[in-house]
């Protein structure tokens, strides 16, 4: 569903982010894993085609279904942003549009993207709840409910347009171990009803290893290793994974 | 990250490498402060007829129009224009360095009390330079100035009663903002006094907004000062004060234009020069400003 | 180790106006080389404690007493015994030095205020303390936004332990870190916790940094304390139903996640335990009688009315 070729992002001279290959299929889930500094939430916005804005050059291939995302022009991508591709982000307050009630983000994104009014209102309701959500949340304003669920209305957000690509930016990091667990079923869950593919960026190679089939290690801009989770994370090949691998933080492994 | 950009140019010369670069009217508004600082320094020395800034009076040589001995021209009373145009520079700005330094002294101590205290002191501060800005400034300096005797020093002082609440109410923000960072809170934590954090750490972080606006002013207290003398209330005859000059010179603008003319190109020079200068700065200091002069 | 108590709090109670944080709340910190860890989510009061313990945020009812000294009434030099006794670093190195200070400055600070060396000696002193916490000595000339977060957060823990506490308050020290140099700080802690026999009050959500530096453990929820006891009992046997959600929640490289049922969060309830609403355990009397702490076994005490039955829950996992 998504393929990703020769992607390189460059600030002027030098490469920020360069990704060989890296492919999604539907209800696949794919962990991008890094530290700051590693070009992973670049690769992603390059994915999205935002990178334009940050006045970087982007060259290679990023294909979602049949289309070329690099070659598509500004009014052709913002059709498919919202449909096809959804994001997430850390800050799930941030996303959202502090002077609306989150049923008229809704609506509004919704109409956005020619869906009726009716039809809406229905999904609205059926997505709120899909996440397991009061969709009396929906009178609310984003300050007024907690970052969890914030997060999970993003994510009811995105399945109400029903779009085939979900990237997920450190969608976990701002939240609480218990509202992380949350949306961490969240996600699985969506992935194996609707055939979701997500692509979820993170320094935490523990919810990484929850989470995703297969993942990529990213360092200093350049991906170090790849390939099936359990595989790359009970034996890796790259001394760096090794070392991300032994940094994290583990219950019971040490004396009192 | 913006925050770093911000604290490697404060370095004076990084300042003007910085500002050549990126914001090239600024960079003209700068060299002509300099200019006009130097001629108002310089001008006992550069004025033809220094005498004429002053009492001097010549009734037989008025209103002659700009020549070789009078660049600019001579008054109804035959005083050097040129002259008075350079020694009006001194009294502008000798007036708006009093005003800001004024309101300066005032404001900041206010409001810096105000952010870093907080709940009631924050409040009384805050009402009370509420209630000075309720008034248009100008009004309220005129009726300050009608009060006292109308002299250039009056209209200083006047003008500093209506400007120090702006920069109470600019830095207040900036004051309560650093407060509240985990830098202060470790100062206290090691019990450092307040008088020290407030002059060690946020007075420091907090007065990036007020000297931009300060240099913003200059340009608005001349004006205001202009206005006031070209009302009668501020600088009197004979002190060269360029709104004064053109008050005096108004009605003769269709016969004799220089008499107005000129003071009145100086003060809107003076004021555009500082402007630019104002907003350059505030594109260097400010570092929001910064990322995007250089997306620009 | 000594079992001298260095820290201890007794109904602590903290409140925001109306709104209470802190209710009641006792625990009590040993004398080093000791660490007590305090776990809890956002809003269960944790930051709230550590600002009240470093008076940095006053408490509204209960004691701290320092070496039995009463430290919420203190004036003064006893003050600044008290301000050199016990120092606090804090989560977010981005905020936590002066951005125009520079290095040997914000450490300095200290040193001065409390006449830790003579004048001249100060510099000589600021070099050893960075390399103490493993930094360059020319790093003491530099700002803080030539620095990156790993380094300014060791700089934060040198200007801590310059005036030479006995306790540090350690507020999330490591979540705004990457991985491999959370790991790096925290083998830093480990060792001044041994070189300089100091005691540790951990604040955290993450459980796994806590298992590591600290004996002891406190989770918190919602202002008060459901469990308390030694760190490898509460993790590994957690009695109470919200620490034992609290540990099923933490992901762990290698454990296959089990499927977690999400339930819908509220605010807690007037009466009773506030954990009741998201109990899988809850019964009758957990929504009319707040729970006491009560043994659990091992050394471990928890605020829950069925105990046993939490217990045997965790235990058939």
């Amino acid at each position: 569903m998504l393929a990703v070729r020769d992607l390189r992002v460059r600030f002027g001279p030098r490469v920020v982010s360069h990704i060989p290959e890296l492919d999604l299929a539907a209800g696949e889930i794919v962990g991008l894993a890094g530290e700051s500094g590693s070009g992973k939430s670049v690769a992603a916005l390059a994915v999205c085609g935002l990178t334009q804005y940050l006045g970087a050059r982007t060259d290679g291939r990023v294909q979602l279904g049949d289309v070329d995302l690099l070659q598509l022009r500004e009014s052709e991508l913002r059709r498919i942003r919202g449909r096809r591709i959804a994001m997430v982000m850390q800050n799930p307050r941030a996303s959202l549009n502090p002077a609306l009630r989150l049923g008229k983000l809704f609506h509004r994104t919704l109409r956005l993207h020619g869906i009726g009014n009716a039809e809406a209102r229905r999904r609205a309701v059926t997505s709120m709840e899909e996440v397991l959500l009061d969709p009396d949340l929906l009178h609310r304003y984003p300050h007024q409910v907690s970052g969890g669920q914030a997060q999970r209305f993003s994510i009811a957000l995105a399945l109400a347009l029903n779009a085939e690509f979900l990237l997920a930016d450190e969608p976990t990091s701002a939240l609480d171990a218990t509202v992380q667990a949350e949306v961490v079923t969240l996600l699985r869950k969506v992935t194996a009803d609707r055939g979701t593919g997500v692509l979820f960026i993170s320094h935490d190679l523990a919810v990484i290893g929850e989470l995703c089939s297969r993942l990529l290690v990213m360092r200093a801009g350049e991906v170090v290793e790849g390939g099936e989770t359990a595989r790359v994370l009970a034996h890796p090949s790259s001394s760096y994974t090794r070392e991300l691998v032994a940094a994290v933080p583990r219950i019971g492994a040490y004396d009192g | 990250m913006a925050e770093a950009a911000a604290a490697r140019s404060a370095r004076p010369w990084r300042l003007v490498t910085t500002l050549a670069r990126r914001d090239r009217p600024a960079l003209a508004g700068a060299v002509v402060v300099v200019v006009i600082v130097l001629l108002a320094l310089l001008a006992p020395l550069l004025a033809p007829h220094p005498a004429d800034a002053g009492s001097a009076t010549h009734p037989t040589e008025g209103l002659l129009a700009p020549s070789s001995q009078h660049l600019f021209g001579t008054d109804q009373v035959g005083r050097d224009i040129l002259s008075r145009v350079l020694f009006g520079a001194r009294t502008s700005l000798r007036i708006a360095v009093e005003v800001i330094l004024l309101a300066a002294l005032v404001g900041v101590p206010l409001g810096v009390l105000a952010g870093y205290a907080g709940g009631i002191i924050d409040d009384v501060a805050m009402r009370i330079t509420d209630m000075f800005l309720a008034f248009p400034a100008l009004l309220l300096a005129l009726a300050l100035v009608s009060v006292l005797t109308p002299s250039v020093g009056n209209a200083a002082i006047a003008i500093s009663v209506t400007w120090w609440p702006w920069y109470t109410r600019l830095i207040r923000a900036r004051a309560a903002a650093v407060t509240s960072t985990d830098y202060v809170a470790a100062a206290r934590a090691l019990g450092v006094s307040h008088l020290r954090i407030v002059f060690r750490h946020v007075l420091p972080n907090s007065v990036a907004p007020v000297v931009v606006q300060m240099s913003l002013d200059f340009g608005g207290v001349i004006l205001t000062a202009a206005s006031l003398s070209y009302l009668g209330l501020g600088a009197q005859d004979p002190t060269s004060e360029w709104g004064l000059m053109v008050s005096q010179g108004q009605s003769l603008f269709l016969t004799d234009w220089w008499v107005v003319t000129f003071p009145g190109m100086a003060i809107l020079i003076t004021a555009l020069a500082f402007n630019l200068l104002g907003d350059g700065l505030r594109t260097i200091l400010d570092p929001r400003q910064v990322t995007r002069a250089r997306r620009a | 180790m000594a079992d001298h108590t260095l820290l201890d709090v007794a109904g602590l109670e903290v409140a925001y106006g109306k709104s209470r944080a802190v209710h009641g709340v006792d625990f009590s910190v040993r004398e080093g080389p000791f660490g007590l860890g305090m776990v809890g989510e956002s809003g269960s009061g944790k930051t709230t404690i550590a600002r009240a313990l470093m008076r940095l945020f006053p408490a509204s009812a209960g004691t701290i007493r320092l070496d039995g000294e009463d430290v919420l009434s203190l004036r003064g030099a006893p003050l600044r015994r008290f301000r050199r006794a016990v120092q606090i670093v804090f989560q977010d190195p981005d905020a936590s030095l002066d951005p125009r200070m520079r290095v040997s400055s914000s450490i300095g600070e200290g040193l001065r205020m409390h006449a830790v060396v003579p004048r001249a000696g100060e510099r000589e002193r600021v070099v050893q303390l960075l390399e103490e916490v493993g930094l360059p000595a020319d790093h003491a000339d530099r700002y803080p936004h030539q620095l990156s977060g790993g380094q300014r957060q060791r700089v934060g823990i040198a200007r801590a332990i310059a005036v030479e506490p006995r306790m540090l308050v350690l507020d999330e020290p490591t979540s705004a870190l990457d991985v491999t140099v959370q790991a790096r700080i925290l083998d830093l802690f480990g060792r001044l916790r041994d070189e300089r026999s100091l005691a540790y009050l951990l604040i955290s959500h993450n459980l796994a940094v806590v298992d590591r530096i600290c004996e002891q453990v406190v989770v918190l929820y919602h202002g008060r304390i459901v469990e308390r006891g030694p760190t490898s009992t509460v993790l590994g046997r957690p009695a109470h139903p919200y620490t034992q959600m609290l540990r099923r929640a933490v992901p762990e490289l290698g454990v296959p996640a089990p499927t977690r049922i999400s339930v819908p969060t509220g605010a807690p309830p007037e009466r009773g335990c506030p954990f009741a609403h998201r109990c899988p355990l809850v019964a009758d009397i957990c929504r009319r009688t707040l729970p006491e702490l009560m043994p659990a076994g091992g050394g471990a005490e928890a605020a829950c009315h069925r105990i046993d039955d939490a217990l045997a829950t965790w235990s058939s996992q």
